[in-house]
C-alpha cells in the first residue's frame, strides 16, 4: 500500500510537486503519467525516501518514508530513471552486491540473466555494457528480492522490443501474484496496455487518480492536460 | 566558428556555476589571487634556496602543468559529467550529430580552453604576482615579459596533452613513442622555451616557445580521431564469498580503475619528493626545527588526500535506491583510507632510515604524522562527504578546510621548537578525529543530495 498525503516538494523557487495526495492499493499496477518535467521522478523519489517532501507525508507498506527511508528501500524495489550501476563491477558482481546489500540469504542471479537474455554479458564491467543492457541490470536488481512494491521510473526506456515485451509480461505477472507496481511514464501506450490504475501529473499537480478509464487513454490524457492548462 | 566558441565558453561557465554555485565559483579566481599572495610568505626562503631565475623556471613549469591539467579535463570532461549529472552531455560531444567537422569542434575546444582558463586561472595568477611585485620590493618579476611567457607556457601544456590524447586515440604504443619524442625535443632544446623567452625576449626564443605548441595543435587537428574503442573488460566475480561488501567494492574500484600505481606516483610520491627537497633547504635556514618531524607533519596532512582517490568512483545516487546508509559508505571509505595509510608509513620509514634520527624523534614524528593524517581525513569527510573531488573546488569549502586544517600542524611545529615533550598531545587528534568522522558521516547521511 502506497499513501501520499498532501506532499509537496520545492527546489529553490521551483515547485516540482504541489500538494499531491494519492493511494495505491495492493495488487495495483499504477501508472503515473505526465509530460517531461511534470514531477513524476520527484514523486517517486519522495515515495521511496530518496528525498524528503517539503511538506506532507508519505508511507509505503505502513512505513513512513521520511522517518525510515532505509527500511522502505529494503522492502521495495526501485528502478531510478538516471542512475547507472557502478562502473567497475561486472554485471554479475553488481547483482551479488545488491543481494548482499539487501541481506538476501538465497538468491539466483542466473535466473535474471536468462530471463532478460544477457547471460553472455555477466562478466563484463557495467561501464562497458550498452544502455539497454544496463537497464536490464537495473530491472533485475529491483525485482531480485521479490519485493512487495516496485517503483519504476520510465521502465522500458532504452530496451529493444523483445526485452520490452519480456519486462511488460514480467510486471503484469508480478502484479497478478499480488505485487504492487508504481511506475512513471510519458509513453501512454504502455499505460494503456498494462495499467490497472493511473494518475495524471501536470506541472506538479495531480489532476486525476483512479482506475484506468475505458477507451482511448491518449484522448483522456490530452483532455485532462488541456483542462489543467486552462485552470 | 566564433559562435561555436562562444557557446562552448558559455557551457563551460554554466558547468562550473552549476557544480559550485554562481557566487562560490566567482570566488575561485579571488582565492587563486589570495593563494598567490600567500606564497609571498615563502619568497624570502625561496630567495635563500635558489636563484631567482630557477624560481621563475619552476613558476613557468607549474603554469605549463596547469595547462596539462586543463587539457586533461577537456578530454575526460564527458566521463566526469556523466558520473556527476547522469545524462549530461557536453557540446563538444553532442556537436558530432551536427553538420560540423570533428576537427572544427576540436579547434574550437582548444581556443575555448585557452581563452576561458586564461581569464579564470592565469589572470588571477598574474594579478597575484603583480600585487606581490608591488608589495615586496625584493621581488623582481618583469611582468611585461612574464605575461606573454606565462601564456606560452600554459599553451604548451594544453598543446602537449591534446596531442598525446590524439595519439592515444590512434595507438597506445604510439603514445609512448610520442611522449618520449616530446621529452627528447625538450632535452634537445635544453631548457623550457617559454622561460627562455621570459629571460631573453628575442625572436628566436619567441619562435621556440610558440612553434612547438602550434605544431602540436596543428598535428592534433590534422590527425584528429575520436577514440572509438569500446573494449569490454571481463572479470571473474570477486564479490562472491566476501562479507565486507562495501570494502570489497571499493577495493575492486581502486584495482580495476587502473589508476593505482600511477596515482601513488603522481599524487603522493612526486609531491612528497618535492616537499622533501623544499624542506631540506628550508631546514638549513631554520635549524631549530627537526627535519624528520617537519617532513612528517607535511606527510601526514598531505597524505590524507588519499580519501579523495577512493571517493572518485561513487555518487550518492548509486546508493539512493538501495538500503545502504551513506553513513556506512563513508565509514568504509575512511577504513580504506586508513588501510592505504601504509603508503605514507612506508614513505615515513624511508625518511626515518635516511635521517637516522633518535628513537624519540622517530616516535614523536610518527605520532604527529599519524594524528595529522587521521585529522585531515576527518576534516575532509566533514566538509566534503563523498564528493571531495567536487567540493574542494567550492571556494567556501576550500576556505573552511584551510581554516580547520592549518592550526594543528602549526601548533605541533611550535611545540616541537619550545616543548617537544608535549608533542604526544597530538594523540588528542585521534580522539577528536573519531568524533569528527562520525559527526561528518551522520551529517552527510542526513543531507539531501540532489545532484551527486
Amino acid at each position: 500500500m502506497i499513501i501520499a498525503k498532501s506532499i509537496s516538494k520545492s527546489f529553490g523557487t521551483t515547485k516540482a510537486v504541489d500538494n499531491v495526495s494519492l493511494e495505491v492499493g495492493k495488487g495495483q499496477l499504477y501508472g503515473l503519467l505526465g509530460p517531461n518535467g511534470s514531477g513524476k521522478s520527484t514523486m517517486i523519489k519522495m515515495l521511496t525516501g530518496q528525498i524528503s517532501p517539503s511538506s506532507g507525508h508519505a508511507s509505503v507498506e505502513g512505513i513512513d518514508t521520511q522517518r525510515d527511508p532505509i527500511e522502505v528501500r529494503s522492502k521495495v524495489g526501485i528502478i531510478p530513471e538516471q542512475e547507472n550501476p557502478p562502473s567497475f563491477l561486472t554485471a554479475g558482481e553488481y547483482l551479488d552486491f545488491v543481494a548482499k546489500a539487501r541481506k538476501l540469504e538465497q538468491y539466483d542471479t542466473d535466473k535474471w540473466f536468462t530471463l532478460l537474455d544477457f547471460k553472455d554479458q555477466k562478466d563484463i564491467l557495467c561501464k562497458d555494457l550498452s544502455r539497454g543492457t544496463r537497464q536490464k541490470l537495473m530491472i533485475a536488481q529491483a525485482f531480485m528480492h521479490n519485493p512487495a512494491v516496485a517503483f519504476i521510473d520510465e521502465p522500458l526506456i532504452n530496451l529493444d522490443p523483445i526485452s520490452q515485451n519480456t519486462i511488460k509480461s514480467y510486471i503484469v505477472d508480478f502484479v497478478k501474484k499480488g505485487g504492487t507496481v508504481f511506475f512513471s511514464t510519458h509513453v501512454l501506450e504502455i499505460a494503456q496496455e498494462i495499467c490497472t490504475h493511473i494518475g495524471i501529473l501536470y506541472k506538479g499537480k495531480l489532476h486525476f487518480s483512479g482506475k484506468r478509464p475505458k477507451g482511448d487513454l491518449n484522448t483522456f490524457f490530452l483532455k485532462q492536460v488541456k483542462h489543467a492548462g486552462s485552470d | 566558428m566564433r559562435d561555436l566558441i562562444k557557446y562552448l565558453i558559455t557551457e563551460e561557465w554554466r558547468t562550473h556555476t552549476t557544480l559550485f554555485g554562481s557566487f562560490l565559483f566567482v570566488l575561485f579566481p579571488i582565492i587563486v589571487i589570495l593563494m598567490v599572495l600567500a606564497m609571498a610568505v615563502f619568497i624570502p626562503i625561496i630567495n635563500l634556496m635558489m636563484a631567482e631565475s630557477t624560481a621563475m623556471l619552476i613558476l613557468h613549469l607549474i603554469i605549463a602543468f596547469l595547462g596539462l591539467q586543463v587539457g586533461a579535463f577537456g578530454i575526460y570532461g564527458q566521463e566526469f559529467m556523466q558520473r556527476r549529472f547522469g545524462h549530461a552531455s557536453l557540446l563538444s560531444y553532442s556537436a558530432r550529430i551536427l553538420p560540423l567537422s570533428d576537427r572544427k569542434i576540436f579547434l574550437a575546444v582548444v581556443i575555448k580552453d585557452i581563452l576561458y582558463y586564461f581569464c579564470m586561472l592565469l589572470m588571477p595568477i598574474i594579478i597575484g604576482l603583480s600585487l606581490i611585485t608591488i608589495l615586496i620590493p625584493d621581488v623582481h618579476i618583469y611582468l611585461r615579459a612574464f605575461v606573454p611567457s606565462c601564456i606560452l607556457a600554459f599553451l604548451m601544456g594544453i598543446a602537449v596533452v591534446f596531442f598525446l590524447s590524439i595519439v592515444f586515440a590512434h595507438s597506445r604504443i604510439l603514445l609512448l613513442v610520442a611522449a618520449a619524442g616530446i621529452g627528447f625535443l625538450f632535452a634537445m632544446i635544453g631548457d623550457f622555451p617559454p622561460f627562455m623567452f621570459y629571460m631573453e625576449r628575442s625572436l628566436t626564443n619567441l619562435l621556440l616557445a610558440t612553434i612547438p605548441s602550434f605544431i602540436l595543435i596543428a598535428m592534433s587537428i590534422w590527425f584528429f580521431k575520436v577514440d572509438e574503442r569500446h573494449e569490454q573488460h571481463r572479470f571473474k566475480n570477486q564479490l562472491k564469498g566476501r562479507k565486507d561488501l562495501l570494502f570489497t567494492k571499493d577495493m575492486i574500484d581502486l584495482h580495476r580503475s587502473r589508476g593505482g600505481i600511477g596515482r601513488i606516483i603522481f599524487s603522493l610520491l612526486l609531491p612528497m619528493a618535492f616537499i622533501w627537497f623544499f624542506l631540506k633547504h628550508f631546514v638549513e635556514y631554520l635549524s631549530i626545527v627537526n627535519f624528520l618531524f617537519l617532513f612528517s607533519v607535511f606527510l601526514g596532512v598531505y597524505s590524507s588526500s588519499i580519501y579523495n582517490w577512493i571517493c572518485r568512483y561513487d555518487t550518492y545516487g548509486q546508493y539512493s535506491y538501495l538500503p545502504i546508509r551513506i553513513f556506512s559508505v563513508i565509514l568504509t571509505k575512511v577504513r580504506i583510507s586508513l588501510a592505504l595509510g601504509t603508503i605514507p608509513i612506508i614513505i615515513f620509514i624511508a625518511a626515518a632510515i635516511n635521517e637516522q634520527s633518535s628513537p624519540l624523534v622517530v616516535l614523536l614524528s610518527a605520532t604527529s604524522a599519524a594524528a595529522l593524517y587521521v585529522y585531515g581525513l576527518a576534516i575532509t569527510v566533514l566538509l566534503t562527504g563523498l564528493a571531495p573531488h567536487i567540493l574542494f573546488f567550492n571556494g567556501k569549502v576550500l576556505v573552511k578546510y584551510l581554516i580547520l586544517i592549518i592550526p594543528p600542524p602549526v601548533i605541533l611545529i611550535v611545540l616541537s621548537v619550545f616543548a617537544p615533550q608535549y608533542l604526544f598531545l597530538a594523540t588528542i587528534l585521534f580522539v577528536l578525529s573519531w568524533y569528527i568522522v562520525r559527526w561528518g558521516a551522520q551529517h552527510w547521511e542526513n543531507s539531501e543530495q540532489q545532484l551527486f
